[in-house]
């Protein structure tokens, strides 16, 4: 029925285009999917009529006469699969056809205007294309090419993204539009999610973000998986990636398409497996460092003119260990280890995964609806359920452990967390826009050592989102209220009880972008907040891999920042620059303050009291592309990030160090069926972070006339040196099958990273070679 | 066409309902959180006097483990020329009703574990007591033998420290010297103050 009723509404335009008098003009750009390019003579052909235009030699092309509708264009061009595509006419955005080069080609078709009439002019963004040379990797390893992010590790094992300086309770992660929602306050607890699922990794800055939470302090991470519709025809992908250093690897399959032609029903399916053993450092390997992953997800969609809904379900299986002589037992351990006392590994290679490890899985279901309700607006329904287990290890077991005692964990986290959402989109010429309401739920079960107690949450929040077109400019906007309640179970032996607590707040955001010759300019206002996390306000203890006793505060309020920032990007000629700058003021920012040198059983420890104080985060990112010659293209780029506490003018531990990096690429003409091969030099330097807290002093440990107070910001030993790292890497097509090979620390050399929580006790992984394929079918 | 869209699209909906019933489910109560089997909340040293037929404890108790309630300790007072039987008791009393005796538990995996009794000012003569060695012959420190032979003139203070997974055939250890070479992660590490009455 709908099917004729949208073949009566072409039949309709059609026959209004003869008769009203036709003004509407359409502009635009055909350009090659891979490489951004002009498409020089590509024909744009309105299908069921000879109206059409050829591109000039740059791919900018230009029809008159259309009347306003809705038309089908082919759009085509020598070597390259023609591709069909609907335009709404009058079209005022910018309209950028993308063609990919020959169907094997392993490009994407990306069809831009198909997205968002007024798409962010400046995406922040890494495409599926490039997401290949990090394959196997974490995924926020693979989001560090995104200017601004960087990654904090525990050692090779666990790696969360950091943007602008900020990370765990403050980074939101958006999986498949949906927030991710684990142990998400553990600095050692990264995002529970597939990276072979990703195809795009981007950043969400501004009022867009206000659709999913007011907690992204700086931005939001997004993790988008193939969309089920995005083939109509079979297809799919495997790709696989091997290490020497760890002995192991990954591989991952994808496949999908649309069922037949006669109905609109979409599928895809994906799984993945990695499998690394122990890393080797320059010095020999260190024990324990393995990782076992396995995931799988599926998805199912159903398209019609108005209609477009889909169901996704992903399973993530993740067992890793941690280097087994990072958990001490008391400062004394430490203090030795830090200075110099030898770590017993001279073991060899292994894959066995001991404690300390981590077992986490992650599910997720998530249902979304997408209903027309008119030409100009739609709603959109989404509901989204998450379970999340988190398991830790310790080292040791109590004494004389029964078997009870060995199976359990000694960290047992189970988080249930349901997000419904319902919006209503509108889509006008002069603007666009979205209102919504959304319910989230938690509920935290918590056993083994008494860290965090138990939980519920229950959220609501309204917001809205519009982006107008005010001549050159477009102004984006947006609010979002949001009431929480939250209920925690204190019990432990000798206390019990709930605690009830509310927050409420309003986060607001406002960005203005235009579009300058060859480029953008981006502003961007918000204030942001987020109550304060279950670790902040009931941790309590010593925090093993810490080596701290953690006391939270249930008094805290909530923390509030305001950002301001500015994104700037353009081409001059054949180079490209893309910069950022941006400050961050915090009201009431949370972090642990050191108050004491407490004493326990295990001896005497710094005692962390989370404490609000003021914040300043400020910093800029630099990208500067080049095209020097015909066949040589580089990267170069800058990350700086400053950060201080306010309150005493102390310095916060886990900044991120300033970073440079440089990279070079020569790519060879095709020879035969061998395309697209290159050779490049990746070059880093990592400064030292000198903006590093005091270190602290153990004599105080031992001090008969302990005074028992602590410098306001410490830490265990100094930040590490500045390291300059050397890798290689090269590839190439052959048909379907792209492989590229790289080699990582060149020279082998030993350094520590400031953002690894390991930097006490190991060094980094020595030189790595690896191998990435991918076939495509 | 009809036919499909009526069917379809519920059967997409319906597969979404089934697919949340997932395997990850989690709607059992809140377990009571289970103790941390490494917990250890006393110290326990117990002197006794062979000659006089006295004994007397000192205590180091944190019932609420690290963070919350400071611990609470006594403090060793001892009497010159003097020779003590001393034995350290460690226990979880972070539970009042289930008092869990860890030392039987220390004493059984003897070999991973030694306690080490280290003073500020060398005086007192603190000797492992013989008859308390693991099945490899080496000391536990459970039991020790203290012979005081002078008083104390300034702030002593004397610490007990219980290291696991150590390396007992380092230089000394045998002897109670607790060097870098020892190693081992530490289990118990406490302080006293120490006065010996003229």
């Amino acid at each position: 029925m709908k099917f004729l009723f949208g073949a009566l509404l072409l039949m309709h335009t059609a026959a209004s285009m003869a008769m009203l008098p036709c003004i509407n003009a359409l502009s635009g750009r055909v350009a090659d999917s891979q490489t951004g390019e002009g498409l020089a003579y590509a024909t744009i052909q309105v299908i069921g009529s000879r109206e059409g235009a050829v591109a000039d030699s740059s791919g900018h092309f230009l029809i008159r006469g259309l009347c306003a509708g809705t038309y089908q264009f082919r759009i085509s061009h020598i070597g390259c699969k023609s591709k069909k595509m609907e335009v709404t006419i009058p079209y005022d955005g910018n309209l950028t056809f993308r063609l990919a080069h020959d169907e094997h080609d392993l490009h994407e078709v990306v069809i831009e205007a198909e997205e968002k009439r007024f798409a962010p002019m400046i995406p922040l963004q890494i495409k599926a294309a490039t997401l290949q040379s990090r394959s196997g990797l974490a995924m926020a390893e693979m989001a560090e090419l995104i200017p601004g992010v960087r990654v904090l590790k525990t050692g090779n094992t666990v790696a969360k993204p950091i943007f602008r300086g900020l990370h765990s309770n403050r980074l939101v992660v958006l999986n498949n539009g949906i927030r991710q929602e684990g142990q998400n306050w553990g600095t050692e607890h990264a995002p529970e999610l597939d990276s072979y699922s990703a195809t795009e990794i981007s950043i969400m800055e501004g009022p867009q973000a206000l659709r999913y939470g007011t907690d992204g302090m700086a931005g939001m991470v997004l993790v988008l998986p193939r969309s089920v519709f995005s083939r109509d025809s079979l297809g799919g992908t495997i790709r696989s990636e091997f290490s020497t250093n760890g002995w192991g690897g990954s591989v991952s399959a994808e496949f999908g398409g649309r069922f037949s032609e006669k109905i609109p029903l979409y599928f895809s399916v994906q799984g993945s497996a990695k499998k690394l053993g122990w890393v080797k450092t320059p010095h020999g390997y260190l024990r324990n460092t393995g990782v076992e992953e396995g995931n799988y997800a599926y998805s199912l969609g159903w398209k019609t003119d108005r209609w477009k809904a889909s169901v996704y379900y992903s399973n993530f299986n993740q067992e890793i260990g941690l280097y087994r002589h990072s958990h001490l037992g008391n400062l004394t351990d430490l203090a030795e280890v830090i200075g110099g006392r030898p770590q017993p590994d001279t073991l060899g290679f292994s894959y066995e995964i001991e404690r300390p490890r981590q077992e986490i899985s992650h599910e997720m279901v998530k249902a979304s609806l997408d209903f027309e309700l008119n030409e100009w607006s739609e709603i959109s329904i989404c509901y989204a359920r998450q379970y999340n287990s988190r398991k830790e290890y310790d080292l040791h077991v109590g004494f004389n452990p029964s078997e009870a005692e060995l199976a359990a964990p000694q960290l047992d986290y189970r988080l249930t967390s349901h997000i419904a959402t319902v919006a209503w989109n509108h889509t006008l010429s002069w603007a666009e826009g979205s209102v919504g309401i959304q319910a989230l739920s938690r509920r935290n079960r918590a056993a083994g050592r008494n860290f965090l107690p138990a939980y519920q949450t229950r959220d609501f929040a309204l917001f809205f989102t519009e982006t107008m077109a005010l001549g050159s400019w477009n102004m984006e906007y947006g609010a979002r209220y949001e009431w929480l309640e939250t209920d925690v179970s204190r019990l432990t032996n000798t206390e019990s009880g709930v605690d009830y607590q509310t927050f409420q707040g309003l986060a607001i955001a406002a960005a203005w972008s235009k579009r300058i010759d060859h480029g953008a300019l981006r502003f961007n206002l918000g204030s942001s907040w987020r109550p304060p996390a279950i670790n902040e306000l009931y941790a309590r203890g010593l925090h093993h891999g810490a080596g701290v006793i953690e006391q939270g505060d249930p008094e805290l309020e909530l923390e509030r920042s305001w950002l301001a920032s500015a994104t700037f990007h353009k081409d001059y000629n054949r180079n490209h620059l893309l910069a950022s700058a941006y400050v961050n003021y915090f009201e009431g920012y949370i972090f642990a303050n050191p108050r004491a040198l407490e004493l326990s059983i295990r001896g005497a420890f710094p005692r962390l009291d989370y404490t609000q104080t003021d914040a300043l985060y400020w910093g800029s990112d630099v990208q500067f592309d080049s095209k020097p010659f015909d066949h040589i293209s580089t990267t170069l780029r800058a990350s700086m990030v400053w950060a201080r506490n306010l309150g005493n003018g102390s310095f916060f531990t886990q900044i991120p160090a300033h970073r440079f990096d440089g990279s070079a690429r020569y790519e060879f003409n095709d020879f035969g069926k061998i395309k697209k091969s290159f050779i490049g030099l990746d070059l880093t330097y990592t400064m030292q972070q000198y903006r590093s807290p005091e270190v602290f002093d153990y004599a105080r440990l031992f001090d008969a006339n302990n005074s028992h107070t602590l410098p306001e910001s410490f830490d265990f030993a100094p930040a590490p040196d500045a390291y300059f790292l050397v890798g290689l890497s090269g590839g190439f097509n052959f048909g379907r099958l792209s492989m590229q090979a790289s080699v990582q620390n060149m020279f082998n050399q030993a350094y520590r990273d400031y953002l690894n929580l390991f930097r006490y006790y190991a060094d980094e992984p020595g030189i790595n070679f690896s191998i990435r394929t991918t076939f495509q079918f | 066409m009809k036919i499909t869209q009526k069917y379809i699209m519920p059967i997409l909906l319906a597969s979404a309902v089934a697919l949340t019933a997932c395997e990850g489910d989690d709607d059992s109560p809140n377990p009571a959180p289970n103790n941390d089997p490494e917990l250890i909340t006393d110290l326990v040293l117990t002197f006794t006097d062979p000659d006089a037929q006295t004994s007397f404890e000192v205590r180091y108790s944190d019932p609420d483990g690290p963070g919350g309630n400071a611990p609470t300790q006594d403090a060793i007072t001892l009497s010159n020329l003097t020779l003590y039987q001393v034995s350290v008791k460690v226990e979880d009393r972070s539970n009042p009703n289930v008092i869990d005796d860890v030392t039987v538990a220390v004493q059984a995996e003897g070999t991973e574990h030694q306690f080490f009794y280290v003073q500020n000012v060398e005086g007192l003569g603190i000797t492992y007591s013989p008859d308390n060695v693991d099945s490899n012959g080496n000391p536990i420190g459970i039991k020790t033998i203290w012979t005081i032979t002078q008083p104390t003139t300034s702030t002593q203070t004397l610490r007990v420290v219980l290291r696991h997974e150590l390396n007992k055939s380092a230089e000394g250890a045998a002897q109670g010297v607790l060097s870098e070479d020892v190693g081992g992660d530490t289990d118990i590490d406490v302080t006293f103050d120490l006065t010996i009455n003229p």
